[in-house]
């Protein structure tokens, strides 16, 4: 009977293991809203290229308590591709790591590399930073160009998809 | 194949996930890209884009006044356009504030497209009387930019013609008139 109960528990600690540890979080709301396509003067077009108005932030956290535990230094990358609703395939967007966020729960440095130049988003996923353990709030700025008068007054719309894997 | 047995194995494919792949999870945010309309218009020149156009006397005796050689293209138009829908249209029109005088006509004629602009510019009206009244000068523009400064956009050739018709030209008379010729970039209605 012991050997029994030590099996089911093994089986229910080897799913608890097995789970997806690493989660991706987002916060903020980067657009480039009308007000940032600006002509200066009557003839310009608009300039070459603009930043969002604001950042997005993204965390990396860990809701696995033991992997959380006994892992503590886990290491992760971040992949970025984009999936286009309304596109246009002159439309150019980029994004870079504007900071290295912040350790989840103790002060220090977080461990954070890479991702600190611009980036061109494609359909297919690229490798963008990487880091170890659980970093909150690294903040992510994003560049658009590539677009013109001569496109006319347009919505466009695309996700930027961000994944996390627990490998460097 | 004994209980035991296959605990054991349910034990083993339970960890095989972990030890075979790499795990991964995502989350997207929604980018929004809004281009808006513009509807731009300047005129530009190496100066002022205030001009003179004097007439001269006639040389001899029961010759008409003579405005051949009054005429001016110091001044270019640029403009910007962004357009909701591909099949809109603007157009410039063109109208004289203040009160032009009697027994002369004030032309104006925008030149082909010149210079780093790119679009749809439209297309020009050719030489068109201008009057307290709107006229087209530049037609059929949709989304396009013109480039900025001299040398890009479209040059405007001013003239003054003689109203030949008798009575008017009886309206001549020696004066110094100032006028201003008001542009703007509007919708097709």
């Amino acid at each position: 009977m012991k050997k029994l109960t030590f099996s089911i528990v093994a089986v229910f600690f080897s799913f608890l293991v097995s789970g997806q540890s690493l989660q991706v979080e987002i916060e903020g709301n980067a657009t480039f809203d009308n007000s940032l396509f600006t002509i200066s003067e009557a003839g310009n077009d608009f300039p070459a290229s603009i930043k969002s108005k604001a950042a997005i932030y993204i965390s990396i956290v860990n809701y696995n308590y033991l992997d959380k535990k006994n892992n503590k230094n886990n290491k992760w990358n971040i992949e970025i591709n984009k999936a286009d609703l309304i596109w246009d395939d002159n439309l150019k967007l980029e994004a870079k790591r504007k900071g290295k966020g912040h350790n989840s729960g103790k002060m220090g440095h977080s461990n954070i590399q890479g991702g600190s130049n611009f980036q061109v988003i494609t359909n297919n996923g690229i490798e963008f930073f990487k880091g170890k353990g659980e970093i909150e709030n690294i903040p992510i700025k994003l560049k658009l160009s590539g677009f013109s008068v001569t496109m006319g007054a347009k919505d466009f719309e695309t996700n930027i998809v961000f994944t996390v894997y627990d490998k460097w | 194949m004994n209980l035991k047995a296959t605990i054991r194995i349910v034990i083993l494919l339970s960890w095989f996930p972990v030890c075979s792949y790499s795990q991964s999870n995502s989350t997207n945010h929604k980018i929004n890209i809004e281009i808006p309309e513009v509807a731009l218009l300047g005129l530009v020149s190496d100066g002022t884009t205030n001009i003179n156009l004097t007439s001269t006397s006639p040389l001899e005796a029961g010759n008409s006044i003579n405005f051949a050689d009054t005429q001016n293209s110091s001044i270019w138009i640029n403009y910007s356009s962004i357009i909701a829908k591909t099949n809109n249209r603007r157009k410039v029109i063109a109208m004289v504030e203040g009160e032009m005088p009697g027994g002369i006509r004030l032309m104006v004629e925008a030149s082909n497209v010149l210079g780093t602009g790119k679009g749809k510019m439209g297309e020009s009206a050719g030489l068109v009387a201008l009057s307290n009244q709107p006229s087209d000068i530049i037609t059929d523009i949709g989304s396009c930019y013109t480039g900025k400064g001299i040398n890009n956009g479209r040059y405007l050739t001013y003239k003054l013609e003689m109203d030949k018709s008798t009575e008017n030209y009886a309206l001549l008379s020696q004066a110094q008139t100032s006028i201003n010729v008001i542009y703007t970039l509007t919708d097709n209605n």
